[in-house]
């Protein structure tokens, strides 16, 4: 009887630390390769719509740009995101490319909307930059644009 | 004396073994549960699976990225990692209904190609080469590319390549 209790004893702590070694790496682990995950499909879209943006007409490169703002915002609900602040500086940066289309296209309205999302979304990772700095970079893009493309 | 003490370190191990299990399966789950509570609806189920194809792609995009630039990976594994990019793909085509998406995975899939055709270019079969090229240009076209020349799609890949290696952390070493 006596040893049935030391051996119960044997498997019960055995089983405590286990569990508790076990609880700690498997959270940590699984953190990370959430945090891999976020990150590879991060990346992975806003190249993919950076090249579409580059290499596509106007119609399917904006298609791609309002997809990944999409899906951007959608990643920023997942835990794993919530330090990614490269995924807000893309989203960011690809709100203010959409504004250059707009303001290209001759919508002011819609620029200035996408510009002001470009706004929330920079405050959102911790910077508050002035409106006035972003609409002199969407100015920029939209030079670039036309000198890189006359016909459009 | 020291039978009970074999005995009760045996039996202390198959505890941790067990306990180790049971810990690591229930964080794990809980954490990936955690993960996904946001999105319980069906367009957040639908967001979940495109997530899930757009890290894999990425992940394989990465492998295949760093086979390619370097000189001792032979070309059969090289031609695996980028069936495997085409493979998943497809078959995750299924699985995602936004247009713009889907474009994008039309995108990966001719740069694939394209990487395809170059690496049978390398191994002197020149119709395979071309077949490849062909599909490519096909597929960028459709997805609204206005230069789809074979060159130019040569230059964007060989730049992705570089750029795509240099972004592993193998290529760190």
């Amino acid at each position: 009887m006596k040893a049935l209790k030391i051996y119960a004893i044997a498997v019960s702590s055995g089983l405590l630390v286990g569990t508790l070694v076990g609880w700690h790496f498997g959270r940590t682990i699984t953190d990370g390769r959430l945090i891999w995950e976020e990150m590879f499909a991060a990346a992975g879209y806003e190249q993919l719509a950076s090249l579409q943006y580059e290499e596509a007409d106007a119609e399917h490169g904006q298609q791609a740009l309002l997809g990944f703002t999409e899906f951007a915002k959608s990643m920023t609900k997942l835990p794993s995101a919530n330090s990614d602040k490269a995924l807000l500086l893309d989203a960011g940066r690809t709100y203010l490319r959409l504004a250059a289309i707009e303001e290209l296209a001759g919508n002011s309205d819609l620029s200035h909307q996408y510009v002001l999302n470009a706004q929330q979304t920079f405050k959102n990772m911790g910077r508050d930059i002035p409106r006035e700095r972003l609409d002199k970079e969407v100015t920029k893009i939209v030079a670039l644009a036309r000198t890189a493309k006359p016909s459009s | 004396m020291f039978k009970k003490a074999a005995r009760f370190a045996l039996l202390f191990l198959a505890g941790v073994g067990l306990g180790l299990f049971a810990g690591w399966k229930h964080s794990s789950t809980r954490e990936r549960l955690r993960e996904g509570r946001a999105f319980g609806d069906p367009k957040g189920r639908d967001f979940l699976k495109t997530y899930d194809l757009v890290a894999r792609l990425r992940t394989f995009n990465l492998g295949s990225a760093m086979r390619i630039q370097d000189p001792k990976d032979s070309p059969q594994r090289r031609r695996e990692s980028l069936n495997l990019i085409l493979e998943t793909a497809q078959e995750g085509r299924a699985s995602v209904s936004d247009p713009a998406t889907l474009t994008l995975i039309d995108v990966e899939t001719g740069i694939t190609d394209v990487r395809l055709s170059m690496l049978e270019g390398d191994a002197g079969d020149l119709p395979t080469s071309q077949a490849w090229m062909q599909k490519a240009q096909s597929t960028l076209k459709q997805a609204g590319w206005k230069d789809y020349s074979e060159e130019h799609l040569k230059t964007i890949v060989q730049a992705l390549n570089k750029q795509d290696s240099c972004d592993t952390p193998c290529s760190k070493k």
